[in-house]
């Protein structure tokens, strides 16, 4: 007579739903405590400041390179076209807030006229993007 | 007699390309995106405010001037850049309700700016508007 053989015992399957809990959480979590921007496509350091407010998102962002390459919004342009753009831009709305993102290595004669052209085109709210810290 | 036909089971929906979805979805997001806490200074004032109020109540304007390399130079002495906001605060009483004109050489770099914004802020002085004369020097 052959013995017996019990079966093998088969552990409880785990459940994935808590998983599928888990990482739809994350998912979720990314996607509100982020704000989505355009990266310039240059490397920018923004200056340091311990004085700067929180910054409410929309508007135009003008990113300036420390070599003074300008984007607007995430894409390259140059001076006339961006000038012709952001106008264009507060024709529509003047209450259109314009970030300047500027490299902190960056020399002023690139970027104190052009926040002056910017504010005769009739911008309201032109405000300098810092970092948090000394 | 009838025969009743079992009722024919639902096909059971995987989930677990969901969670494969899911996964990649958020390693997506994560990979490519760049944190940033990132925060403002105001360049500009409202159309309604443009009067200066220097204008409106007589106070003092007191002319800083920012050199290349970040020093400033005021009320005739040269400030160096790591100690621009011990000067405004140990000169915070003569500055208290002045109007601190920032005159910043162009060849100035705006981290030298925003340092001069920051100590004035510090300071407690409020009042600070920054001017250029051309673009040359």
């Amino acid at each position: 007579m052959t013995p017996l053989r019990r079966p093998t015992r088969r552990g409880f399957p785990e459940t994935i739903v808590a998983l599928v809990d888990v990482v739809f959480f994350l998912l979720v979590f990314a996607l509100l405590i982020g704000r989505m921007d355009a990266t310039a496509p240059f490397r920018i350091d923004p200056p340091h400041a311990t004085s700067g407010t929180d910054m409410p998102g929309g508007g135009l962002t003008l990113t300036v390179s420390a070599d003074a390459d300008f984007a607007l919004d995430g894409r390259s342009i140059v001076l006339d076209g961006l000038l012709k753009n952001i106008g264009s831009q507060l024709a529509q709305d003047p209450e259109t807030r314009v970030r300047v993102n500027a490299d902190g290595a960056l020399e002023l004669h690139h970027i104190l006229p052009l926040v002056d052209d910017i504010t005769s085109l009739g911008a309201r709210d032109v405000v300098l993007v810092v970092t948090p810290g000394n | 007699m009838r025969l009743a036909r079992p009722a024919r089971a639902l096909p059971i929906i995987s989930i677990i390309p969901l969670v494969d979805v899911l996964l990649i979805l958020l390693v997506f997001f994560l990979v490519t995106s760049t944190f940033l806490d990132l925060d403002m200074i105001p360049l500009s004032k409202q159309q309604d405010a443009a009067v200066s109020p220097s204008q409106e109540t007589g106070a003092r304007t007191m002319l800083a001037r920012i050199v290349p390399g970040g020093d400033l130079i005021a009320a005739g002495q040269r400030v160096p850049a790591q100690e621009i906001s011990d000067y405004f605060t140990a000169e915070q009483a003569s500055f208290a309700d002045v109007q601190l004109l920032l005159m910043p050489s162009p060849r100035a770099d705006v981290q030298a700016l925003v340092r001069v914004l920051d100590a004035a802020a510090q300071a407690g002085i409020t009042n600070v508007q920054v001017v250029r004369f051309g673009d040359g020097g």
